[in-house]
């Protein structure tokens, strides 16, 4: 065996542990990871076997078709990504909305800061003032 | 603050009237929207939609309901808040209005008469029914929502005269089924196709914009529109 063949089955074993902790609710993508792993160690061990996949299929190369597959294995990934994200989203606006309504304020009663800070100064004031004044 | 005393004075037969409205780093401009509309007797809804500078501060001491989303999410979102609330609190009538000063307090009571007389559930404002009104819509901004009215058809294949008007007045039915999902602008267009797959009965009101510097500054461009038919079509394909 070539050193590369060595090097790219431990590439793929690795890829399969990710995708299996990725999809670990899932068994069907778990099973897909598994298949996966196994036919691309096949393909590593015995080279030939893209080449005559990719004839059979009317594609010149087995390096086009890996690429081809490559191309719609990103595409999916990416649609689930975005699935995901869309879901994300919405929990997150449901949460947002909850915590929203539930500390709901009524402003008619809560003064305002300006006029607050306004009404203790003049207090601080006068009553700096009075101190002065009981001291003279 | 006269404003407090004279709404106490005021007769209560506008307090089921919930208006709502999505404030985003509106700054000073809400607290003028606010003002003008308190005369009314409304019950006024404040959806504060994560501005950097908490939009209270504009708001303290007047009689509004204000809740805050602690993170930005869209005006779909912050209305959709602020209808929840208002069904909360008993809410006969839900109206959609804009902060920033273009939609006019007036014309709330014509857009809730046909609610209250039970002719449709939903009204929707429109700018091109009355010619005087379609008259102080800028020729640029004309076009963009007449492209919109086509967008909107070939979405929810409804036919209105005008859209993204974002002035419009629900009944609690009406109100307790349409629920916004898209966040962002898309919502305008997501409420029409939920009112043609409910059946919900609707009518559009002629009403002014005041197109002030301000609105227009804020208002949606021309290339947020060319947004809002992406967010369409994502939801059309990512159901």
């Amino acid at each position: 065996m070539k050193s590369i063949q060595a090097v790219l089955i431990a590439l793929c074993l690795l890829a399969a542990i990710l995708g299996s902790i990725a999809f670990r609710s899932k068994l069907a993508y778990r099973l897909l990871a598994a298949f996966l792993f196994l036919s691309a160690s096949l393909c590593v061990i015995f080279p030939g076997i893209t080449s005559d996949l990719a004839n059979a299929l009317g594609v010149g190369r087995g390096a086009d078709l890996l690429l081809y597959l490559g191309l719609l294995a990103g595409i999916h990934s990416f649609l689930l990504l975005y699935l995901k994200e869309r879901r994300l989203d919405r929990r997150i606006t449901e949460l947002t909305r909850a915590i929203a309504i539930r500390d709901a304020r009524f402003l008619a009663n809560e003064l305002q800061l300006s006029n607050l800070s306004v009404q203790t100064t003049s207090n601080d004031k006068s009553l700096a003032l009075s101190a002065t004044a009981g001291r003279q | 603050m006269p404003e407090i005393h004279s709404t106490n004075t005021l007769p209560n037969s506008n307090r089921d009237v919930y208006v709502i409205i999505p404030a985003y780093n509106e700054g000073a401009v809400l607290g003028d929207t606010v003002a003008s509309l308190i005369p009314f007797g409304y019950s006024i809804v404040v959806v504060d939609d994560g501005s950097a500078v908490p939009a209270s501060q504009f708001l303290l001491g007047r009689p509004v309901h204000y809740l805050r989303h602690l993170t930005n999410l869209g005006q779909g979102a912050a209305l959709q808040t602020g209808t929840e609330f208002a069904l909360q609190q008993n809410a006969e009538i839900v109206v959609h209005f804009d902060a920033d000063g273009q939609h006019r307090p007036e014309l709330i009571a014509r857009m809730i008469e046909p609610i209250r007389k039970q002719e449709c559930d939903v009204t929707l404002g429109s700018r091109f029914l009355d010619p005087e009104d379609r008259k102080l819509v800028p020729v640029e901004k004309q076009m963009v929502l007449k492209a919109g009215v086509l967008v909107t058809w070939l979405f929810s294949r409804v036919w209105l005269t005008d859209t993204h008007n974002g002035f419009r007045a629900l009944s609690r039915k009406a109100a307790g089924q349409i629920s916004i999902t898209e966040n962002g602008f898309a919502h305008a267009t997501e409420i029409l196709e939920i009112l043609r797959r409910t059946g919900l009965r609707y009518k559009e009101i002629p009403t002014t914009i005041t197109y002030t510097d301000y609105s227009r500054s804020k208002g949606q461009s021309v290339w947020n529109s060319i947004n809002i038919v992406f967010d369409l079509v994502a939801r059309k394909v990512m159901r």
